[in-house]
């Protein structure tokens, strides 16, 4: 559980970043899909809770980085759809760049010999 | 760029937010939809793995709504902090409404308190802190000088004080000082206009060339006159007040036409020259709140100083600006020093003039600001009363909802969610007090300035006019004052019931309520209110006594049926014609139905024109200069007679006394005290200062007449028959009538059916005759004491709204401590008490907390009310009448107060009382 919490902290900065990419990635698609994918592209280690997906979608819909559209699965089911708009695109790029910024740094940081 | 989006971004983010908080464009069903979907997606896949499903229990919250998951999207949705206060206000309006009684009392209570205090801050903020509307006031210095007193016979004479400076060292200062950058004289005119065939008396002022420039206010129309054109003397221009613009007919073009004066306003002394019907061109307007140097102010004309200098020794109101960073006293230094200069006296000689330059906004508003502060510091205890009353109030009314508060507590809200919900409420209480009181600050500033309205004639001094009347106003600084007050007062009271939590209370047979904490607490604040009401109510009551006083002085005369006017004759214009005229008038006036009395006199009792010249006599064949210059009246043969003085020895004037007789002179009881204490004044033979030619009898002493105010003691006085004034010019005397004579009539029948018989007479013998300032005696007298009026109004309002607040305070905790003692009366009743009993024990618990408030608040007013003792008239502060009437006041008040709970105790029924545990 606690292990879960850290976890998720960690994370919370970047799950805009992680959102919008697979968003990016996948095109349109409802909430349960973007948790899959990201599961599944980290094997399992990125186990994104309710509580942190849809608020977080939420807060870029506010934002006017992603927008929402009631639409129908394949298994005919009703279910919300998001996709990345103009804005939210731009808004990714700028996400990116930072993020590589940071993880050279990082990576530079940590590559320093005792 | 994409800095710029990511803020946006931010920024859409907070708006939508915003927006969410009041309009929700997701409803809790939608977002329960989209988590349910992804519940049962999760739950297939996991059954398609072969796990067992654990999510149930989250998708029945889910459903319920009442996730952690449907809490975050709720708190992303909108503002959760808003949601919390627009929750919190709900709650609030709802929990007042169901209280209607208890939300009246606590509303009305913080509206007096925030609306008097807001109505008397409007008055200070305007009158005191306010800078004058003139550019860079704080600047301007009015120029007094000190003079003094001449050696006179056995002794020396007292200095004179003036507020004008000699025309001639004006001049000299304004061409050599380096500390005074600008200076201005001016003075007061009376001329008569013809208008459209009518004669109006107006008034203005002929002010000298850099008097615009120096006080730098734009006309509203037109231009001003600046120094260059005044100081070449002889232009006839005039500059419009806004008042006077208005009464000829606010015509915008009225630029360049043409006002008439029946003769030159300047004189033949201010340079102008003698002639009938001088025209004066209107070349400016001045703005409305333009009224320099008083209100009534109507034109301003040019008057070159240069003029003056050379006809006569001459004194002018003057003003001046500093220049630089020059001091007051550097600059009065420096005058003197200029003055000595010029007149080449050393300045070791004992007897030198004094300037004092005295700001301009401290003139003007000096008098007045010690009362001003008396007023908001008696205010501001109101509202700590209020304060106090409504800590009051909502302690008990915490305890009334110890239940409420108990299940809120126990389904979640945290003790500062709850402590919040009080501030919530209170504020909010506050908040509406502060609407309604700000509601009460308007009509209490339409009440000052009511209160404040004089009859507006420059002839009866400024004494009596409250400065800057017209300005007081509720501006957005006076509207914020009442916000802060509100949040504030809101804050405070709401202290004492948000962090005294209710506490379980030891249920204790026969307890006695009276010693329980929470009874202690509203107790004390009870004998603080008291007290504080006991100081309000004492300094209250010796404005009014002090009123009262002021108001039934014995004047000397009797100011009842007495009409006073003036009466203006351009035509008439030597001395001699003009006593005529008044004598005439005088004959016609006593034929008028009703009137059983007519006289004219050179001034009237509290006109402020003040003439003094000394008496000499002979005693033992040596020759004696009596005393200090008594007061000199010239008066008509009837006056006296009409305005009902007594003379208290010796005869009144008679027909006989007139010129070319032997001198009569009649002098007041002050003077004959004064100077006359070994004998008999009648008969005795006195000189007007050096002129030996006109010897005078004193023929009769007559009681002192209170002529500068009433608040005066009357000075050494004296009268004289006007027609004994040599007019062939060989005695020296000043003008006859300088401000115009001064009639009054002693009438039984109605004033305004007698001042339009007076009219017609007056029409009948002069066309262009001017009927002015017309009066009741008495309207002059309680125009005299209008500021001290002012004060006790307002403070005995302040004290009756503290007696009420301390009241209802009073009223509250009795009224608490009988629920709090129901089951104990309950038994004592049981045990055969009686009635009687009963209110006794009750009354006994209020008397205790008002005697002890009582005693606190006398010590208080014996220790405050020091402060008002520049205000009253005829008392101490420590009046022991005030503070007795006050005292029992509040003890019958308190009485009633705590009698109706009494009463309300001894309906208790035994049974029911013991049943209630």
């Amino acid at each position: 559980m606690t292990n879960r919490d850290e976890k998720a902290a960690v994370l919370q900065g970047t799950v805009d970043l992680m959102v919008m990419q697979t968003l990016a990635v996948l095109g349109p698609s409802h909430g349960y899909a973007i948790a899959g994918r990201l599961d599944q592209v980290s094997r399992g280690a990125l186990q994104l809770g309710m509580g942190t997906l849809y608020p977080g979608l939420m807060r870029l819909e506010q934002r006017g980085w992603v927008r929402a559209k009631w639409g129908v699965t394949d298994n005919n089911r009703r279910a919300r759809f998001y996709s990345l708009t103009p804005a939210g695109r731009r808004a990714l790029e700028t996400e990116k760049a930072d993020w590589d910024r940071l993880a050279l740094i990082m990576r530079a940081l940590l590559d320093q010999m005792p | 760029m994409t800095a710029f989006n990511h803020l946006w971004g931010m920024a859409r983010e907070s708006l939508a937010r915003l927006r969410g908080t009041f309009h929700r464009q997701r409803d809790d069903r939608e977002l329960q939809e989209e988590l349910q979907l992804h519940l049962e997606l999760a739950a297939e896949e996991a059954r398609r793995r072969g796990v067992p499903p654990d999510i149930a229990g989250r998708y029945a919250m889910i459903i319920a709504g009442a996730s952690p998951v449907m809490d975050a999207l709720r708190d992303q949705r909108g503002l959760p902090w808003l949601e919390d206060l627009a929750q919190d206000v709900r709650f609030a309006i709802r929990a007042l409404r169901k209280q209607p009684g208890f939300t009246t009392v606590a509303i009305v209570t913080l509206a007096l308190g925030i609306g008097a205090n807001t109505a008397t801050f409007s008055v200070v903020h305007s009158v005191l802190l306010q800078p004058l509307p003139y550019r860079d006031s704080a600047r301007l210095v009015r120029v007094w000088e000190t003079v003094p007193g001449p050696e006179i016979g056995n002794g020396k004479g007292p200095a004179f004080k003036y507020d004008a400076m000699d025309v001639a060292d004006a001049l000299a200062v304004s061409s050599r000082s380096d500390t005074i950058a600008q200076l201005a004289g001016y003075s007061l005119v009376r001329p008569t206009a013809i208008v459209h065939g009518a004669a109006i008396r107006m008034e203005g002022f002929s002010v000298s060339g850099g008097f615009f420039d120096m006080l730098g206010v734009q006309p509203l129309l037109g231009r001003t006159f600046s120094a260059r054109q005044a100081g070449t003397g002889y232009e006839r221009v005039l500059v419009l007040g806004h008042n006077a613009w208005h009464r000829l007919g606010g015509d915008p073009q009225v630029l360049g036409r043409v006002l008439t004066f029946s003769a030159d306003p300047l004189g033949a002394s201010g340079g102008g020259a003698i002639g009938r019907n001088v025209a004066y061109t209107v070349i400016g307007v001045m703005p409305r709140n333009f009224q320099f140097p008083r209100d009534t102010a109507q034109f301003w004309i040019p008057r070159a100083l240069t003029a003056l200098a050379n006809v006569r020794p001459l004194r002018l109101a003057t003003l001046a600006r500093l220049a630089g960073d020059a001091t007051p006293g550097a600059a009065a230094a420096e005058l003197e020093a200029i003055q000595r200069h010029r007149r080449g006296s050393s300045a070791a000689a004992p007897a030198q003039p004094r300037f004092e330059l005295i700001p301009l906004q401290e003139e003007v508003t000096g008098p007045v600001r010690p009362a001003l502060l008396v007023l908001i510091s008696a205010v501001a205890v109101v509202l700590l009363i209020a304060c106090v009353n409504m800590a009051n109030l909502l302690l008990a009314r915490s305890e009334s909802r110890h239940r409420e508060m108990a299940v809120r507590a126990a389904i979640g809200a945290g003790r500062g969610r709850l402590v919040r919900q009080l501030f919530t409420e209170s504020l909010l209480l506050s908040g509406l007090g502060g609407v309604a009181g700000t509601g009460l600050a308007y009509l209490g500033v339409r009440l000052f300035r009511a209160l404040g309205t004089t009859l507006g004639r420059a002839d009866l001094g400024s004494t009596a006019v409250f400065p800057r009347l017209s300005e007081v106003a509720i501006d957005w600084t006076v509207l914020g004052y009442a916000l802060v007050l509100s949040i504030g007062t809101g804050l405070l009271f709401g202290l004492v019931p948000a962090f005294r939590g209710p506490r379980p209370e030891q249920r204790n047979f026969l307890r006695d309520a009276t010693t329980s904490p929470q009874t202690r607490v509203k107790s004390t604040l009870v004998v603080l209110e008291t007290a504080l009401a006991i100081v309000l109510l004492v300094g209250g009551g010796l404005l009014i006594h002090s009123f009262v006083k002021l108001a039934t002085v014995d004047v000397g005369f009797d100011a009842s049926h007495l009409l006073t006017f003036q009466v203006t004759v351009p035509a008439v214009e030597r001395p001699d014609q003009q006593r005529t005229f008044a004598e005439t008038l005088v004959e016609r006036l006593r034929s008028l139905p009703g009137v059983s009395g007519a006289a004219y006199a050179r001034q009237l009792p509290l006109v402020q024109l003040r003439d003094s010249i000394t008496l000499t006599t002979r005693r033992n064949g040596v020759e004696v200069v009596l005393g200090e210059a008594p007061d000199i009246r010239f008066v008509s043969t009837d006056y006296l007679t009409t305005l009902g003085a007594r003379i208290v020895s010796g005869r009144g004037f008679r027909e006989t006394d007139h010129e070319g007789q032997r001198g009569a002179v009649i002098i007041n009881e002050a003077l004959a005290q004064r100077d006359f204490l070994g004998g008999d004044p009648i008969g005795q033979v006195v000189y007007l200062g050096t002129q030996r030619q006109l010897p005078f009898e004193i023929v009769g002493v007559v009681g002192n007449i209170r002529q500068q105010g009433l608040d005066r003691a009357p000075r050494p006085q004296y009268f004289i028959d006007i027609r004994q004034v040599p007019t062939d010019g060989t005695f020296r005397a000043p003008p006859l009538f300088p401000l115009g004579a001064y009639y009054c009539v002693r009438t039984s029948a109605d004033m305004a059916v007698l001042v339009s018989q007076i009219r017609t007479v007056i029409r009948e013998m002069q066309a262009q005759a001017t009927l002015d300032n017309v009066a009741t005696m008495e309207q002059i007298l309680s125009n005299s004491i209008t500021r001290p009026w002012m004060y006790a109004v307002l403070l005995g309002i302040f004290a009756a709204v503290a007696l009420c607040l301390a009241a209802i305070g009073l009223y509250g905790v009795m009224a608490y401590t009988v629920t709090q003692r129901t089951r104990e009366i309950g038994i004592r009743m049981a045990l055969g008490a009686d009635r009687r009993r009963v209110v006794a024990l009750v009354l006994r618990h209020s008397a205790a907390l008002t005697i002890l408030g009582l005693v606190i608040g006398l010590a208080g007013a014996i220790f405050t009310t020091r402060y008002l003792t520049g205000l009253l008239f005829g008392l101490t502060p420590l009046d022991p009448i005030t503070y007795v009437v006050a005292a029992s006041m509040f003890a019958l008040v308190a009485m009633i107060a705590s009698y109706l709970p009494a009463r309300h105790a001894t309906n208790v029924d035994p049974m029911i009382a013991l049943r209630n545990e």
